[in-house]
C-alpha cells in the first residue's frame, strides 16, 4: 500500500478524464448558476479523487439547503413587513448571494488543494469551455423551470 | 532498506535540494514504518518548502501525536508555523527544537524567526551556534548573510553568501541569499542569475518569492507596483483570498444596487462583469504569478 500524503488525491478512476481545474465550476457559479456549479463540483470532486470529497460534498449540499433557507427568511420578512422597498429586498437577496458564493469558494479551495497534487503527478484535464459555454446560454431556461419564487433565488449564479 | 536508512537518505536529498525524491523516499520509509515521528517530520519541512502547507499540517500533526518531545518534531513546527507568518508559536517551537544539541537546522530555523521578528542580534545569537555546529552548511552561511544584510553589513553579507554558493551551489537558501546580496550590491543580472537557479531548484519556495519582489523593486517603480498589486493577491494564503474574494463580491454588490436604484442598468452590468474579472484574478492569481516569474526567469 501506497502511503498517502494528507493532500494528495486518491489513485484514479473512471471519472478521471472529467477531472477540470476547481476554477472551472467556481466561474460556474458566477456565470451560469450554482444549479450548473455545485453537482459539476461534486462531480469534479470524485474525477479529481480528492481525499476531502465528503466534505466538498457536505458543502454543496450546505450551499442548496443554506440557500433555500434564506430564501424562505426572506420572504418571511416580505411578509412581516420588514422588507417593504427594493433596495431593501436587494441587501437581503445579497446576504443570500455571498452564502452561495462563500460556499462554492469553499469547496473550490478544498478540491485546489488535490487538484495541485494531481497536477504534480501528472494527471490530465478536461478544457471546460463548452460546459462554460452550454450553461451561459440555458440558464435562462433553467431559470424559468420551475414556477415557484423560491426556485431563481436557489440557483441564480453570483454575480449578474 | 529499514525506515530509519531511508531517513537518512531522505535527509541527505533534502539538503541538496532534491525535494521531489525526498518525498519517495519519506513515503516510503512511512510504508515501512507507519509511526516513524522523524519521517513525519521531515516529510513536513519538505512539504513547506514546496508551499503545500495543508499536507504539511497533516504530517507535522501527526509527527507531534507519535513523539511531542523530539526536537525534529518541533523543528517542523516550527517551520510550518514560519511559514503560516504565526511568529509566536513559531517561536516556541524553534526554542524547543534547539534542545537537538547536534541539529544545524535547529538554530538556522531559530535565526529565521528572530529575524522575521525584526531581531538580527537574537538571530546572530543563533548562527553562533549553528555554525558551531556545521561551519560549512550553506543553510547557515546563507543565513549569516541575510542577518549581515538586515544590519546593513554588506560586505560581510556578500562574504557569507559567496561561501555558501561554494559550499551549495543547489541550495536554495544559498542561492536566495546570493541574490540579495547581488540585489543590494546593485548587480541585477546576477541576481537574475540567482533567483533563475532558485526558481529552478524550489520553484514554489516562498524564498525565491522574496528574492524577486527585491529585484523588482530595484527595477523601478512601475515593476515594482505590478509586483506589489499581483503579489498582495498571490502569495496570500487560502484564507486571504477567500476575504478578498467575499469582500469585494459585497463591495461590487452595493455599489450594483445603487446603480440600479439611480437607473443606471449599463453602469450595473458592468460592474457585474468587473467583478467577476477580478474575482478570476483573485483565483488565478498564484498560478499567473508563476507563469509571469518562469516568462521572465525561465528555468536554467
Amino acid at each position: 500500500m501506497t502511503y498517502q500524503i494528507a493532500d494528495e488525491p486518491f489513485p484514479p478512476t473512471r471519472l478521471a478524464d472529467l477531472a477540470v481545474r476547481p476554477g472551472a465550476p467556481l466561474l460556474a457559479s458566477m456565470i451560469c448558476g450554482h444549479w450548473l456549479s455545485w453537482p459539476w463540483f461534486a462531480i469534479n470532486a470524485y474525477a479529481v479523487g480528492s481525499p476531502t470529497r465528503r466534505r466538498e460534498l457536505a458543502w454543496c449540499i450546505a450551499g442548496f439547503a443554506g440557500s433555500a433557507l434564506l430564501g424562505v427568511l426572506v420572504f418571511a420578512l416580505i411578509r412581516w413587513n420588514v422588507i417593504e422597498s427594493r433596495v431593501s429586498l436587494e441587501v437581503a437577496l445579497l446576504g443570500v448571494s455571498t452564502w452561495k458564493l462563500a460556499a462554492s469558494y469553499r469547496v473550490a479551495t478544498l478540491q485546489e488543494r488535490s487538484f495541485n497534487a494531481s497536477a504534480q503527478a501528472g494527471r490530465g484535464t478536461r478544457n471546460p469551455r463548452a460546459v462554460l459555454a452550454v450553461g451561459f446560454l440555458v440558464r435562462a431556461t433553467i431559470y424559468h423551470l420551475v414556477d415557484h419564487p423560491l426556485w431563481p433565488i436557489i440557483i441564480m449564479g453570483g454575480a449578474l | 532498506m529499514s525506515a530509519e536508512s531511508l531517513l537518512v537518505h531522505a535527509e541527505h536529498e533534502y539538503g541538496r535540494g532534491a525535494f521531489v525524491d525526498a518525498i519517495e523516499t519519506l513515503r516510503r520509509a512511512l510504508e515501512a514504518d507507519p509511526a516513524h515521528a522523524a519521517a513525519h517530520a521531515l516529510l513536513a519541512r519538505v512539504l513547506v518548502r514546496q508551499r503545500r502547507l495543508h499536507g504539511a499540517d497533516g504530517e507535522a500533526r501527526r509527527a507531534l501525536e507519535l513523539a511531542p518531545e523530539d526536537p525534529r518534531v518541533q523543528l517542523a513546527m516550527a517551520e510550518l508555523c514560519l511559514a503560516r507568518k504565526d511568529l509566536a508559536n513559531a517561536a516556541h517551537h524553534a526554542a524547543l527544537a534547539l534542545d537537538d544539541s547536534r541539529d544545524p537546522d535547529a538554530p538556522v530555523v531559530a535565526a529565521r524567526v528572530a529575524l522575521a521578528a525584526g531581531d538580527p542580534f537574537a538571530a546572530s545569537r543563533h548562527l553562533d551556534t549553528a555554525i558551531a555546529r556545521a561551519p560549512r552548511d550553506p543553510r547557515v552561511l546563507a543565513m549569516y548573510a541575510r542577518v549581515a544584510l538586515a544590519s546593513g553589513d554588506l560586505a560581510a553579507a556578500a562574504n557569507h553568501a559567496a561561501r555558501a554558493i561554494a559550499a551549495g551551489p543547489r541550495d536554495v537558501d544559498a542561492q536566495v541569499a546570493a541574490g540579495l546580496v547581488a540585489v543590494a550590491t546593485g548587480d541585477l543580472a546576477a541576481a537574475d542569475r540567482h533567483v533563475r537557479m532558485a526558481l529552478h531548484l524550489a520553484p514554489a519556495d516562498a524564498a525565491c518569492f522574496e528574492l524577486w519582489g527585491a529585484i523588482q523593486r530595484r527595477r523601478g517603480t512601475v515593476p515594482y507596483l505590478i509586483w506589489l498589486v499581483s503579489s498582495a493577491v498571490a502569495l496570500r494564503g487560502e484564507r486571504g483570498r477567500f476575504a478578498i474574494a467575499i469582500v469585494s463580491f459585497v463591495i461590487a454588490r452595493l455599489l450594483i444596487i445603487v446603480a440600479y436604484t439611480l437607473d443606471l442598468d449599463g453602469a450595473a452590468m458592468a460592474l457585474g462583469w468587473l467583478w467577476i474579472a477580478f474575482s478570476a484574478y483573485t483565483w488565478l492569481a498564484p498560478e499567473l504569478l508563476r507563469r509571469s516569474l518562469q516568462n521572465h526567469v525561465p528555468p536554467g
